[in-house]
């Protein structure tokens, strides 16, 4: 009797804890959810052992005021670097490049019309210290996930790009990107492997990422998948970075037309991206001048949007107007999957 | 296959120990508790309780916030992850297989532990001089 009473509290506070756990940011979560709930599983066990129901009264003592606090703390943090990094730059000047060049930066992105959640992920860093930003330049990173958790993958991988370009000793752009987005892919690939150890049926979950750096009069453009990078020279618009599409392969061999391949039923296909065993980085290098802009962007908005109508509207508006009619008009035009843009015009400084 | 971690944190470690200081509680007693060797989870939190006489108790939340930050911080590292099946038998209580993670401190958290005890001795070699607390007379030449 006793005894049933007993397994009973145990499967109840297991549950109540499980359920608890739910309240915590999802990334925080996926993380440590299941060690937690083991703690908590030998932790009631030796209560109940030492003490009894009441022991395990007790750790719910303890355990209640500790997870109410620790919810807050992970929101707090987990709102905190999304602030960050999404909207420290948006539309506001900086004028960080120290020897030549002032930056104007917009990013943003947006759900689109169709899909449940937004798996893109995007950063803009211009470093405060003037030397980290002669010796490193500025960098802009957009990544659009996939699998089962591309919103993680994309987020993961931003943070790491960043991460390890700023912390490299390599003062040899192209290099130090590459060596960034290698890092971030063997960190994906670790991740899917500890996802697929706790769950056989685990989907890999995968991004395309495409980085630029900015360091004086040179433009750096590194990429893997489908995401694109494009500069507006002189009003004219060119795509910098090659899609590591099927479609773009059918495009380039002559055998679809750009706007046969934007409506292609295969046209998201793609044979490069991060979360494997090893990945190709393409890497290309440009000068660019006063008055150049770079954008940056998923298939969410050049797979929606012809280059036409991309380069009319950049070309019209400030960076932060040009991201958000950008974004409405890819909404606009049936918004068939998740919207990031980044736009940064580079101007003399006077 | 911690390679890739172990880069990382030879970048960090252009750090001085002493950026980090202060540390919370939490993380001196987590460091403490790794200090002879790595630990999963709950056999931190028993440690700290048990080595406090259950003045210091961290609940699930603040331990792995704690250890998120103390990764990030390249204090820590997840040393593996294996099936636990200890101390089941003596109360025939069915144990748990699942997979669990380790922690160890790295050279670096070494080095923020020695140097925050440091700063703790030096404070209590401050309060002892005030009087504060009874002073040890070691090495004589006091009083």
């Amino acid at each position: 009797m006793n005894q049933s009473v007993v397994r009973r509290s145990r499967t109840l506070s297991e549950r109540l804890y499980r359920l608890l756990l739910r309240a915590y940011p999802p990334a925080f979560r996926e993380e440590y959810a299941s060690e937690m709930l083991l703690t908590f599983r030998d932790a009631r066990a030796d209560a109940r052992c030492e003490w009894g129901v009441a022991g395990v009264l007790l750790l719910w003592g303890e355990v209640l005021p500790d997870f109410a606090r620790s919810v807050c703390s992970q929101h707090a943090r987990h709102w905190l670097a999304r602030a960050r990094r999404e909207y420290a730059f948006a539309g506001k000047e900086r004028l960080a490049m120290a020897a030549l060049f002032s930056l104007q930066v917009a990013q943003r992105t947006d759900i689109g019309q169709a899909r449940t959640r937004n798996e893109d992920s995007l950063a803009s860093l211009i470093p405060d210290d003037d030397e980290v930003a002669q010796r490193k330049g500025a960098l802009f990173v957009v990544a659009d996930g996939m699998g089962d958790h591309g919103d993680k993958a994309s987020e993961l991988v931003i943070q790491q790009v960043t991460q390890s370009y700023y912390q490299s000793r390599q003062d040899d752009v192209p290099t130090a990107l590459r060596d960034a987005i290698t890092q971030a892919n063997m960190a994906l690939r670790q991740a899917n492997e500890r996802r697929q150890s706790h769950d056989a049926d685990a989907r890999e979950m995968g991004t395309t990422c495409v980085a630029a750096v900015l360091r004086e009069r040179s433009l750096y453009v590194a990429n893997v998948g489908d995401s694109r990078a494009y500069v507006l020279h002189a009003g004219q618009l060119r795509q910098v970075t090659r899609d590591h599409s099927m479609v773009a392969q059918l495009v380039e061999r002559g055998e679809l037309t750009p706007a046969e391949a934007r409506a292609h039923p295969r046209r998201t296909l793609i044979y490069r991206a991060l979360g494997g065993a090893d990945v190709e980085v393409d890497l290309f290098v440009e000068s660019v001048e006063d008055g150049d802009t770079l954008i940056l962007c998923t298939d969410g908005l050049c797979g929606v949007l012809e280059d036409e109508e991309l380069r009319a509207i950049v070309a019209r508006s400030s960076p932060e107007e040009s991201v958000h009619h950008l974004i409405a008009r890819a909404n606009a035009l049936g918004g068939p999957d998740n919207i990031t843009a980044i736009v940064v015009r580079v101007s003399a400084r006077s | 296959m911690h390679e890739n971690q172990r880069n990382q944190h030879d970048q960090r470690d252009q750090r001085s120990p002493e950026d980090l200081l202060p540390l919370t509680p939490a993380v001196l007693h987590i460091l403490l508790a790794l200090a002879d060797g790595e630990k999963h989870g709950y056999a931190i939190m028993r440690e700290v309780k048990e080595r406090t006489g259950g003045a210091v108790r961290m609940g699930p939340g603040t331990l792995y916030g704690s250890i998120q930050r103390m990764l990030n911080d390249g204090l820590i590292v997840e040393t593996r992850e294996h099936a636990d099946l200890d101390r089941g038998e003596d109360r025939g209580e069915e144990r748990s297989e699942e997979r669990r993670r380790y922690y160890g401190l790295t050279g670096f958290g070494r080095q923020v532990l020695q140097a925050e005890a440091h700063r703790l001795e030096r404070l209590v070699r401050i309060a002892q001089s005030k009087r504060v607390l009874p002073g040890l007379s070691l090495g004589g030449g006091a009083s």
